[in-house]
């Protein structure tokens, strides 16, 4: 079987109605929030794909609504061109088990009451993978002993909160893995484990969907790991791809000005080299009527009256490169 | 697991212990003794008084009181009622099976109906039932016992004369067998509606709000990406997992309602041992008093220990060492 897949995301929203308090103190009034505003982008096989961003910005959202926790209220999720909802209407599990997540919080992800022999078992038996508990145990030992997790009985009979949050986690992503995912999205892996653990679970990351040739979704609002680890990268600001493109292309090349704000607020090792952060006012506002103008347009440095009134085209700049300003072309020539 | 155990035990003996000091104490505390009682209001004469006092034991200090009704009580002796006359043991004995029966049954139908509500209402958040159950759970919770079974009387006895007013059977027809068991059943309803309407409103909450909590869990999040059906979820996972707090609470409230019952019992003529005690109080008949707290700290004590030792087997995280 050829081994390459689609994953196609075309104009996804995540609209969700929240009841505010108006001006009428006695009356609510339903406004919409636009956790996810018109996303798209695609993926392939063996890809790894970063979405950085503030908290907020609907990153966890998105990673909810590809792994189907949540479902989109607009546009279309397409595996090899087949769409989300046909799958999720033909075979459910085998949507699930097509693609997987690894969620942030390792110490939260299991089952206190079970050990982790029961609670990969489990998840193995949901899948039909391995017809006895014993073909299954073995899987699972087979698996832990290639990461690394030895002696493997020493981790199978203990309970969750008896593993640290870097055991959790690396057991977290061989639990998904071990469905042989086609796409894996990772919300946050690293950012609730101590530092000098982080590295270690990057690369077993890497490796794992290496071997399988899983395309990664790796979302992550620490703009270095995300360098280090993907491919191509995606920058979102309120709901909205605002740019994207291959990473050291982005990186270096920064186009959009909140891209550009990031970048210069990220800490670099190196203690000669010259910072100068660009400052960034305030927390991003709640995505509730954003306005016609670019949204990041209250925040920006470099926002003109055109900026409030109406929302930037998306424009390429080099190849595969594009970003969402109106000051793309001018700050170029600069 | 045999370790566990033996701790909870000790602990459970030790609580027995203090709480026999802290009754046998304030018993002796409170203002008035059984001898004026006994010798009656026609000024009885000092050697009358003195002599009582003698008998009963109540010239030696308190200590030497207590020492002495432990000497006693090891010996399985709980002493005489002083106002009776008859042994305390027998006493208690005749009355602690109608309350047993009030008490235990009333708990367990709100263990289960509040439990089973909570959760109807955590699945079904927000909704229009889920709104009403927790009105309902706030005017239950802060209704007081005795009125609302005084309530009861007044609109299913007194008005619409479905239910007996007062009484566990009915004097008129003595009735032998089953008869009997109907006739028991029939008087039972008022006072345990009384008792389980009260005690409702804590096993909805707990379970509705625990229910809620685990549902929100990460690792019920987790179950779902890999794709496992959400009733499956629930009966496998969010249940047990939501039942730990409702142990506790049940722990707990068993030992308010064993003692609290006493008044639901007063309000119906339930002839329990809610009664047995009041009148022990205002006698201040000692022995007959130590005899009932005693019975109430046992109980209590080993409902703690039940509970801890379910909470141990149903939650692996707690060691048994």
């Amino acid at each position: 079987m050829e081994n390459n897949y689609t994953l196609e995301i075309t104009d996804v929203f995540k609209h969700y109605t929240q009841r505010i308090k108006g001006k009428n103190r006695f009356r609510s009034v339903k406004k919409t929030v636009k956790a996810v505003d018109g996303i798209s982008f695609e993926l392939k096989s063996g890809e790894i794909m970063g979405i950085i961003g503030e908290s907020g910005c609907g990153k966890s959202t998105l990673a909810k609504l590809l792994t189907n926790l949540e479902q989109p209220t607009g546009g279309k999720i397409l595996f090899n061109g087949v769409s989300s909802e046909e799958m999720l209407k033909n075979d459910r599990l085998q949507y699930k088990r097509m693609i997987q997540m690894v969620f942030q919080n390792p110490f939260d992800t299991f089952d206190p009451r079970n050990n982790i022999d029961k609670i990969i078992d489990e998840t193995l038996k949901l899948h039909s993978i391995g017809k006895t508990r014993d073909e299954r145990a073995s899987i699972t030992q087979d698996a832990m002993e290639k990461v690394g997790l030895t002696p493997v009985d020493d981790y199978l009979h203990r309970f969750p909160h008896e593993l640290s949050g870097g055991q959790l986690q690396r057991i977290s992503i061989l639990r998904a893995m071990l469905l042989r995912p086609k796409f894996l999205v990772a919300d946050e892996p690293v950012s609730m484990l101590d530092v000098s653990v982080r590295a270690e679970i990057i690369k077993m990351l890497q490796e794992q969907v290496r071997n399988l040739n899983t395309a990664l979704v790796f979302i992550s609002h620490d703009i270095n790991t995300t360098r280090y680890i993907s491919d191509k990268i995606v920058v979102m600001y309120l709901g909205r791809i605002v740019e994207s493109g291959i990473t050291d292309s982005v990186l270096h090349n920064p186009a959009h000005p909140y891209t550009k704000t990031l970048i210069s607020n990220c800490a670099s090792i190196d203690i000669l080299e010259k910072s100068n952060p660009i400052k960034i006012e305030g927390e991003p506002p709640t995505p509730i009527d954003n306005g016609p103008g670019c949204y990041f347009a209250p925040r920006c440095y470099m926002s003109k009256d055109k900026c409030f009134k109406e929302y930037p085209e998306k424009t390429e700049i080099e190849q595969g490169h594009f970003a969402s300003c109106h000051f793309i072309n001018r700050d170029n020539l600069n | 697991m045999a370790r566990y155990l033996r701790k909870r035990v000790l602990t459970g003996i030790l609580v027995i212990l203090v709480s026999l000091i802290i009754n046998f104490s304030l018993i002796h505390l409170a203002p008035g003794n059984p001898i004026n009682l006994l010798a009656g209001k026609d000024n009885p004469s000092q050697e009358m008084i003195d002599t009582l006092t003698k008998k009963y034991g109540l010239d030696k200090p308190i200590y030497v009181q207590f020492i002495h009704y432990i000497k006693t009580l090891l010996k399985g002796d709980l002493g005489y009622s002083i106002m009776s006359n008859e042994p305390v043991g027998k006493l208690i004995l005749e009355k602690v099976g109608p309350t047993l029966l009030l008490a235990l049954t009333s708990i367990i139908l709100a263990l289960v109906i509040g439990t089973a509500l909570g959760i109807l209402a955590a699945r079904k958040r927000g909704s229009k039932f889920d709104i009403v159950m927790n009105g309902l759970s706030y005017l239950f919770d802060s209704t007081p016992n005795f009125w609302l079974g005084l309530m009861l009387i007044l609109i299913f006895a007194s008005k619409l004369k479905v239910f007996p007013t007062a009484g566990m059977v009915d004097l008129r027809t003595q009735s032998e067998g089953i008869a009997k068991v109907i006739d028991i059943l029939w008087h039972l309803v008022l006072p345990l509606t009384t008792v389980t309407l009260i005690q409702i409103p804590y096993y909805f909450r707990i379970a509705r709000s625990s229910v809620i909590q685990t549902m929100s869990e990460d690792f019920i999040t987790t179950f779902r990406a890999a794709g496992m059906k959400e009733n499956r979820i629930f009966n496998k996972y969010v249940f047990k997992n939501a039942i730990l707090p409702t142990v506790t609470v049940f722990g707990i409230n068993l030992a308010y309602v064993i003692s609290g019952v006493a008044i639901i019992e007063i309000v119906f003529a339930w002839p329990g041992m809610g009664r047995l005690m009041m009148t022990a109080i205002s006698k201040r008949d000692y022995p007959l008093l130590m005899g009932i707290y005693l019975l109430l700290s046992v109980s209590i004590a080993v409902c703690m220990i039940v509970v801890d030792v379910v909470y141990a087997i149903i939650d692996p995280r707690i060691r048994y060492d």
